[in-house]
């Protein structure tokens, strides 16, 4: 309904003569998981203005980031005055479920803001998430393409111990892996770091894994679980 | 009477009058109109966005001068005041450089005849200060940057390029952190703008560090930085001709830094050869050492750091010292 109230109100504007200065512009925002072995949580996928920043590398994490990057949990993020409800302009989980490998997701947006959120957990991570940080899209009709990196929220050690099957993620649980979506990770692990050597949003260092799945420092596998920047790529197809 | 006396008598009466008359006609060739001389006035020099005033004038020696038109013949487009009297204005519209503008003045007099007149105008670019802060923020898990060497300037200068041996102001940056001989390489060059040093000491994972910078106005200005990542044997952080001219007052723009291996020193990784804290060693020389013994020797991204974790066995290293692809985040924002 606000998609066609606002189409409406601007085909009165155009039958009056008058000028528009703002009108919507719908973007198709298709986003892929270009990693390996690693999936993403459902997705968030938002539009707003120059001055919203869901999150920012360099500065803390929200409490509402934090949700999300350490269990993806999005509801926390849909209850900011940043983001709102889910509606025309944001888009929660369009993959409806976590994104594998290799997999295409796309939010369909209407909009007469100017700028683009898009994050999610990776998975199996302690806190990490993808992150296109407040990305300016043009007016013009065409697609545009982003390439998005990895980052460490900050706010939990990298220890690579994976939960428990079947076990709530809170943010302020001790600190596991909410999960291994792949099937392919492992358990008995005594733990890789110690607490995070920056506790602010940085590019995520990566994990370390190991190769046993029954024992050693990490429950994740060195040679599945690791990933190199960019992890997503996001192709934005503006029509105004 | 007699007859002679006639014959004068007609020559007075008739023929003075019509030689008269014929010189009378003589007489208004003479006074066909004489054209007007028009004069634009000196030349001047403004610079932009001022007024310049046009002061015209015209003369007619055999009557008066009716109209007065000013017209534009060269130069980026003006808008006349008064376009149509002696006396016109203008204001030098805003230019990236220099230029003339030639005006024209047309006089018109009594009888219709005109005269022109050019003038020349060099407008001049004011140059307008172009300031910026420069805000350097580490993004890593466990490398301290240490201060980060700063060069604006135009295309022409690199701080290094990729399979290019790196100078020996590099090599002491990325080995040790010292950006001496660095910035003064950049000073030394002419294509260099202003070069300066964000920190004063290494900033560690999440911190940051901020210098200001300023030059004038240049739409092609360019900004290379490095600095490097302390607990590593070569590696900087490093951005090459990042185009940072084109900010208006009060925007800002980011970017982000890769990693760079100066190809100056082998990545061992091994006590007494990195200048950050993760080396405890008192070597004398962890921080710099002149030989070259990288596998090759010049610049190249990085590949990243193993560490004792991941197995090599003689690193002073762990896993919180890794990163991937970028290492600092830069913010510009330009305040003048």
């Amino acid at each position: 309904m606000h998609h066609s109230i606002k189409k409406n109100l601007l085909a009165i504007g155009v039958t009056l003569g008058l000028a528009t200065t703002a009108s919507a512009a719908d973007w198709e925002v298709k986003i892929t998981n270009l990693t390996h072995g690693n999936h993403f949580t459902p997705l968030l996928v938002t539009a707003h203005d120059h001055d919203t920043h869901l999150f920012k590398v360099g500065d803390a994490a929200s409490t509402a980031i934090e949700h999300m990057a350490e269990c993806g949990h999005l509801d926390p993020l849909l209850a900011t005055t940043e983001v709102g409800a889910a509606d025309a302009d944001t888009i929660a989980n369009p993959a409806e479920g976590v994104l594998a490998p290799g997999a295409t997701t796309t939010a369909m947006i209407t909009t007469n803001d100017t700028h683009l959120s898009v994050v999610a957990m990776v998975l199996p991570t302690n806190d990490g998430f993808l992150g296109l940080e407040s990305q300016h899209i043009p007016a013009e009709a065409g697609s545009y393409t982003y390439w998005v990196n990895a980052y460490d929220a900050g706010t939990e050690e990298n220890d690579e111990i994976l939960a428990a099957s079947g076990s709530t993620c809170t943010y302020t649980d001790s600190g596991m892996i909410p999960g291994a979506p792949g099937g392919d990770a492992g358990t008995g692990a005594t733990g890789v770091s110690s607490a995070d050597g920056n506790t602010m949003i940085h590019v995520h260092r990566g994990v370390l894994g190991d190769d046993s799945l029954t024992d050693g420092k990490s429950d994740l596998v060195n040679t599945i679980h690791r990933w190199q920047n960019p992890v997503a790529k996001v192709v934005v197809t503006v029509t105004p | 009477m007699k007859p002679i006396k006639r014959y004068y008598k007609f020559l007075w009466t008739c023929m003075l009058p019509a030689l008269l008359a014929l010189t009378g006609c003589f007489h208004d060739e003479d006074d066909e109109n004489m054209s007007p001389t028009a004069d634009a006035g000196q030349a001047q020099t403004a610079t932009e966005l001022t007024t310049v005033t046009l002061t015209g004038s015209g003369t007619d020696s055999d009557g008066t001068i009716t109209s007065y038109e000013w017209m534009q013949l060269s130069g980026s487009t003006v808008s006349l005041v008064n376009a149509g009297m002696s006396t016109s204005t203008f204001v030098v519209p805003a230019i990236d450089a220099n230029e003339d503008l030639v005006m024209r003045l047309t006089v018109t007099d009594n009888d219709g005849a005109t005269a022109t007149n050019d003038v020349t105008i060099t407008a001049e670019n004011l140059a307008t200060s172009y300031d910026l802060t420069i805000k350097v923020t580490n993004i890593t898990n466990g490398q301290p940057l240490t201060p980060a060497a700063i060069v604006l300037h135009k295309s022409g200068y690199s701080g290094w390029r990729i399979g290019s041996a790196a100078s020996v102001g590099l090599e002491k940056l990325a080995e040790g952190g010292d950006t001496t001989d660095f910035i003064s390489d950049a000073n030394a060059d002419t294509n260099v703008l202003t070069a300066g040093v964000a920190g004063s000491a290494p900033f560690g994972p999440g911190g940051s560090s901020t210098v200001d910078v300023s030059i004038m106005e240049n739409k092609d200005a360019l900004l290379s930085l490095a600095s490097m990542l302390a607990n590593t044997n070569d590696a900087f952080a490093g951005n090459s001709q990042v185009a940072v001219g084109a900010l208006s007052v009060g925007d800002s723009m980011t970017v982000y830094s890769h990693v760079h291996d100066a190809g100056t020193e082998l990545n061992t990784e091994s006590t007494g050869t990195l200048a950050g804290p993760a080396d405890t060693s008192a070597a004398a020389d962890k921080a710099f050492s002149a030989v070259r013994d990288d596998i090759h020797d010049f610049v190249t991204l990085h590949n990243g750091v193993v560490t004792a974790d991941d197995g090599l066995t003689a690193s002073v290293l762990n896993e919180s010292h890794r990163w991937l692809n970028v290492a600092a985040r830069i913010d510009i924002t330009r305040t003048q």
